[in-house]
């Protein structure tokens, strides 16, 4: 009985210890843009991944790179290559790409060895000067965006306007303007249908740095009345102190 | 946008029934279909919008044809049928240089903007002449709220037609707005650096500064702080630059409490780089004027009292120096001429007994001053004159502004312990073995370098040995000249010193004095950096080292040892004294050993040569930057 108990406790550490689920993934290393040329320019199996929404992929993205959000990984793992020894960069904009970004993780489970995340991302390589593709730009529709100090009188201005918190769901439920509502920006192509024609709205991100691409979006969709918080959440809060309006 | 969208569907209606009556082509369409020439009248036959029409041949692009730009039409009838559909247009195939900034253009890198974007009018676009700059502004506010420029004096000068105001892409400039990353801190200090050469180059601007009736004194003040000489000198990480403090779009007066510049709001801007000060430290001035008695009245009188504490000290002692030249000089051309030699060169001057002057621990001592005074100088002199043309080579043989304020700090404290184990040693020597009694003879006695009586009466007999009115009065152990030195370097350790540490800890500092006072802090510290710099390496330096009798150096306090000869021909109270007391044997030492000479020789001479060099650096910044 006791052998019996032993070979558990056993079995049970090597399958912690083994198991890729349970093993303690590196982060890939950070690789600079230059290295990333320098390798393709050798004509090594490099493959870009844009692990950026799929409208700011198809609006902009290092030419011929996959698009597969962070969050989707499941769905689109089989768009990574079949070459285990290819080496996939993966990249976001200027924020870096999340050790944790599930596309990584699964590209870590396959067996993909040579794995790197590309250092300042998207703008970092349009700042060396590379070039940058587009598979479906989505023209720019200019209006103001409005200030944090603003968004109160603007709420009492428009009694049935809606605001839409781009932001994952995780960042959403930390906090968020009260009467927010989420629409993450990774499924935004998906979902914009279920947003109200007749109401307007106010997008919300992060920092400000996406909410131009999504309201000149939506409002190429049809939808007259879009606005944006300049600087997003970040500004929010560093202006109101996390209260709502 | 109603109307671009109105004009949208307008165009495709006209390119459906152009294709609807395809089969029914009319003559002149048929005509316009076989040329493929793309001129404007062909492509009108469709598009034949006002705005394609009269709008475009007005436009700045109006003597191009369509196909300049959507040159990938190359078959109208494919191109009327739908298959070939023009890809966006490459304006970087004319506007070249544009297109190759762009490409650095925050738009571009963060936006992914296109040259369409900004330009939607593009088929009307006109050369706006006089009205450009309310144009970008037009253009630019249709993303970025108005409401911060509008606050700014510039945008009212703007509207009023004043073209000399600034719109947005005076500042951040026009196809090339950079990028910057505040996460970087390469970012930060170029952003710094653009910003603060985008206000001077309007603000430091004397014929525009003499057309809008505004000071440039606001962009030259700013230079003579520390923020302003640091980052002239090229190390912008660690300073302000214009828009830190005035936070970008907010340049309102003072008195408005929307400005960043009201007291309550400059804590905010003051907190970003300085922490934990006390209110009254925001009462600095970023632009000081130390020549304006009614604005800063302290820093007017302390700028007055060193400007005369600097003229009088270089008329009294150049005067002293420049007469005793002439007559040491006088003296030996005449010895000259009357078959006399120099005894210092003979063989046998070298042999004879030497008398003991300074102890080990003495040379040391000035050695050690001599590192740290010319450390201070060579890192602390290229921020002062950070316009001349040497102040940044100087600042890079430190290995940049960093590591030369590093260097600075350390020879401080080094001089500042020289300083204090000084004082220890007056003490010392006032009160052997805590003995109270006698210490007012020792303080005016021979031995000590106390000014009194005699060396008053020793300045008159000298000024009267220079004209020749006289002999050379006789001296004892210490000079008048000596004491000066002596005593100069504890008023300049307290003024120098005590600035120097309110400008090292000016949060500290502001605990007990208000903030203004680093302004006064900072032109005591530079002024009497100057005078102490100047007259050591000039004054000090004849007075010691350079007067015709001791040309080209005395090196008895590196060897310690003094020629009896010289005892007895420059210090003949000292060598009556030592002789009556029966002491003079006793100090008697063999001359200094081949490697302490080598070591006199080579530091001293080095020194006296750096010194001069940098009198001429110092002047040369001092006259004519």
């Amino acid at each position: 009985m006791r052998i019996i108990k032993l070979f558990f406790i056993v079995a049970i550490l090597l399958v912690m210890f083994i198991s890729p689920a349970g093993a303690d993934q590196k982060p890939p290393p950070r690789i600079e843009p230059r290295a990333v040329v320098r390798m393709m320019d050798n004509r090594e199996n490099v493959v870009l991944i844009n692990v950026l929404s799929f409208l700011e992929c198809m609006d902009s993205r290092i030419t011929a790179s996959l698009c597969i959000v962070c969050e989707e990984a499941g769905e689109k793992a089989s768009m990574l290559p079949q070459d285990r020894n290819a080496k996939l960069v993966f990249y976001g904009g200027n924020t870096p790409v999340e050790a944790d970004c599930e596309i990584i993780r699964e590209a870590q489970r396959k067996g993909f060895a040579n794995l790197y995340i590309l250092k300042g991302g998207l703008t970092a390589w349009k700042r060396a000067g590379y070039e940058v593709e587009s598979v479906n730009r989505i023209p720019r529709v200019l209006w103001p965006a409005l200030k944090p100090g603003n968004l109160k009188r603007w709420l009492n201005s428009a009694p049935g306007a809606l605001m839409i918190d781009l932001r994952s769901p995780a960042a959403y439920q930390s906090n968020h303007i009260t009467g927010a509502v989420n629409m993450p920006l990774v499924s935004l192509h998906r979902t914009y249908k279920d947003l109200p024609w007749d109401r307007p709205l106010l997008v919300i991100d992060v920092d400000g740095s996406r909410s131009f691409l999504v309201a000149s979006y939506l409002r190429r969709k049809g939808f007259e009345n879009v606005h944006r918080l300049e600087g997003g959440m970040a500004a929010w809060q560093a202006w109101n102190k996390g209260v709502a309006p | 946008m109603r109307t671009r969208s109105s004009s949208g569907r307008g165009l495709c209606f006209a390119l459906l029934v152009c294709l609807a009556l395809g089969g029914i082509l009319p003559t002149g369409i048929v005509q316009a279909a076989g040329d493929s020439s793309g001129t404007p009248r062909n492509c009108q036959s469709c598009h034949n919008d006002a705005l394609y029409k009269a709008g475009f041949q007005a436009s700045a692009h109006g003597s191009n044809t369509c196909v300049s730009c959507h040159a990938d039409i190359t078959g109208l009838r494919r191109h009327m049928t739908g298959e070939n559909k023009p890809s966006p247009v490459n304006c970087g195939s004319c506007h070249r240089d544009i297109a190759s900034r762009f490409r650095k253009d925050v738009h571009y890198i963060k936006q992914n903007f296109q040259c369409q974007d900004c330009h939607q009018d593009i088929h009307s676009i006109r050369k706006s002449g006089e009205g450009f700059k309310v144009a970008v502004v037009e253009n630019c506010s249709q993303c970025h709220s108005r409401e911060d420029y509008t606050l700014l004096g510039h945008s009212g000068a703007l509207l009023k037609g004043n073209a000399d105001a600034a719109a947005c892409t005076d500042c951040h400039g026009l196809h090339n707005t950079p990028y910057y990353d505040h996460s970087l801190e390469r970012d930060n200090t170029s952003a710094r650096e653009n910003y603060t050469r985008r206000c001077r180059s309007c603000h430091a601007d004397v014929k525009m500064a003499k057309r809008n009736r505004f000071s440039t004194k606001t962009v030259a003040s700013y230079d003579d702080t520390y923020h302003g000489k640091v980052l002239n000198i090229g190390f912008p990480q660690r300073v302000a630059g214009c828009a830190d403090c005035h936070l970008g779009h907010n340049v309102l007066p003072k008195k408005d409490l929307r400005s960043a510049m009201h007291p309550d709001n400059m804590k905010t801007a003051c907190k970003a780089c300085h922490k934990g000060f006390h209110d009254r430290f925001v009462t600095f001035e970023a632009h000081p004027d130390p020549l304006d008695p009614k604005r800063s009245p302290v820093l007017y009188w302390t700028n007055a009292f060193m400007i005369a504490l600097l003229g009088g000290t270089f008329a009294l002692f150049w005067l002293h120096t420049i007469l005793w030249w002439r007559r040491t000089y006088c003296d030996k051309c005449c010895e000259g001429k009357a078959g006399f030699i120099e005894k210092t060169i003979l063989p046998e001057c070298r042999e004879e007994k030497q008398i003991q002057r300074f102890p080990v621990r003495d040379r040391i001592m000035h050695v050690m001053l001599i590192l740290s005074f010319f450390t201070l100088v060579m890192t602390g002199f290229p921020i002062k004159y950070y316009d001349s043309p040497w102040a940044k080579i100087l600042i890079n043989l430190w290995g940049g502004a960093y590591r030369a304020g590093l260097f600075h700090r350390i020879a401080a404290l080094v001089l500042c312990g020289l300083f204090l184990y000084t004082l220890w040693l007056s003490l010392q020597f006032l009160f052997p073995k805590k003995q109270f009694r006698g210490s007012l003879q020792r303080l005016f006695g021979p031995d000590s370098l106390f000014p009194n009586f005699k060396d008053l009466k020793d300045i008159i007999g000298m000024f009267k040995w220079f004209f020749g009115k006289g002999d050379m009065p006789k001296f004892d152990r210490w000079t008048y000249w000596e004491k000066f030195d002596f005593f100069a370097v504890f008023w300049g350790m307290t003024a120098i010193g005590g600035s120097g540490f309110m400008l090292w800890f000016p949060e500290v500092f502001s605990y007990l004095f208000p903030g203004w006072m680093i302004n006064v802090a900072t032109v005591v510290h530079s002024e009497e950096a100057f005078l102490a710099a100047i007259f050591i390496f000039t004054v000090h330096f004849f007075n010691n080292h350079l007067v015709p009798n001791k040309f080209p150096l005395e090196p008895n306090i590196f060897t310690g040892r003094y020629r009896l000869e010289a005892l007895l021909h420059e210090r003949p109270l000292e060598y009556e004294r030592l002789t009556a007391e029966g002491r003079l044997d006793a100090m008697k030492r063999e001359g200094p050993g081949f490697w302490t000479q080598l070591f006199a020789s080579v530091f001293g001479l080095a020194s006296l040569m750096l010194g001069l060099l940098l009198t001429g650096l110092i002047f040369w910044a001092a006259l004519f930057y």
